[in-house]
């Protein structure tokens, strides 16, 4: 089992409430996500995984491959349950959009300098965007993801909210016009460590 | 401009050269393009200018002068005469016509994207940084199908010229944090 128990319908009509009502964009940020003891085994996985840099114009970080390819076989299992009915249900229940079918999943590694500028993530079928943190970062580690407020034609304007990597929190948000963020640069010589990826629909 | 550009680069035999190497690799970086108390003086009345921020966060992040010092309209002026035009058609081969310049400043956080507006033509740029780390970011990236095919690194008074031609994108990389409060000062300018 990977969930922490959930405590019901009453927990997931709290998540889809504060999912659609948080702004700029619809999403939501779930600390103790996964099962301790799993967690820890993931973590040890994703550390155990070969991670490639890339860079252009938008980013300096590094990259597993898909997940679904990863040589680490809690990786492959971890996005096997990503890709599962068990996760679909949560997901259609906490944002009200239906996903189906396999979950693109990678593991990211930001390390000082590291940064991904403003973009939307919009791309084919892509409609639910998740983060899933195996670090945790001070204020002053920066890697935080931020969201933008937008104007009329959907361009971003400034950052309005803003997440701290936690170990063991998945952040969800809806793919759209809006879902502009981006991740601020590390300013220190730390590691941040995620599981990210898309849910299609 | 034979009172602004160090006379190296207005011999007749080094621009020959020029014109060979931007053939292949399709860039070249000249340094010490200015004479030094020019660059030194040039460098120090940007240090009294005013910069306005600019921000769309999903093309750019740059600064452009309020109101740009004497001295530099000055070498504006010399990068618009018949003067400049005859050198670069030495140097490139080109009959061009300057279509745009303007003075930019970069600083930690800024940054150009391949999505910004993409000029085709001969691209001058003058560096009038005074100094630079090669781990800030900064440079300037020119890419064809996605990869880079030219990179011009922040030296302080080079020049560089580079052809973008059709199906290339060039952006300014990110500076990160290791720049401080240092700056990357830069004349560009486009001609086509």
């Amino acid at each position: 089992m990977w969930l922490n128990t959930l405590s019901g319908s009453h927990t997931l009509l709290q998540w889809r409430t504060q999912y659609v009502s948080n702004t700029p964009i619809s999403h939501i940020f779930l600390p103790h996500f996964l099962v301790q003891k799993r967690y820890a085994s993931l973590k040890t996985a994703l550390l155990n995984e070969s991670f490639y840099p890339k860079s252009s114009d938008l980013f300096d970080l590094s990259q597993t491959s898909d997940l679904r390819t990863a040589k680490q076989p809690l990786l492959r299992d971890f996005q096997r349950f990503l890709s599962s009915s068990e996760m679909h249900e949560l997901i259609s229940a906490v944002t009200d959009i239906k996903t189906r079918g396999q979950v693109d999943a990678f593991g990211s590694l930001y390390t000082d300098t590291d940064y991904l500028l403003p973009h939307d993530d919009r791309l084919e079928s892509r409609k639910v965007a998740f983060v899933f943190y195996l670090s945790t970062l001070t204020r002053s580690d920066g890697g935080e993801l931020a969201f933008f407020e937008t104007d009329r034609k959907h361009n971003p304007t400034k950052e309005i909210k803003l997440y701290r990597p936690k170990e063991n929190a998945l952040l969800l948000f809806t793919v759209s016009k809006r879902s502009w963020h981006c991740v601020r640069e590390i300013r220190k010589p730390v590691k941040r460590y995620a599981i990210g990826g898309w849910f299609h629909g | 401009m034979d009172s602004f550009v160090n006379s190296l680069y207005l011999e007749r035999k080094t621009i020959a050269c020029i014109k060979q190497q931007l053939i292949s690799p399709k860039s070249i970086q000249l340094y010490h393009f200015l004479q030094q108390p020019i660059f030194r003086f040039l460098h120090s009345s940007l240090q009294k200018c005013s910069w306005h921020h600019e921000h769309a966060a999903h093309i750019h992040s740059f600064s452009t002068p309020s109101t740009i010092p004497l001295p530099i309209k000055t070498l504006l002026t010399v990068l618009d005469s018949d003067e400049w035009a005859m050198w670069l058609l030495l140097a490139t081969g080109k009959e061009v016509k300057l279509k745009k310049q303007r003075l930019q400043l970069f600083g930690t956080g800024d940054y150009t994207l391949q999505h910004d507006i993409q000029e085709r033509g001969i691209h001058c740029m003058i560096a009038l940084t005074s100094i630079w780390g090669t781990n800030w970011g900064g440079y300037t990236s020119l890419v064809k199908e996605g990869k880079e095919i030219v990179r011009i690194n922040p030296i302080p008074n080079s020049l560089t010229l580079f052809e973008q031609k059709k199906g290339m994108a060039s952006f300014v990389k990110y500076i990160n944090h290791r720049a401080g409060n240092k700056k990357h000062i830069v004349i560009h300018a486009l001609y086509a």
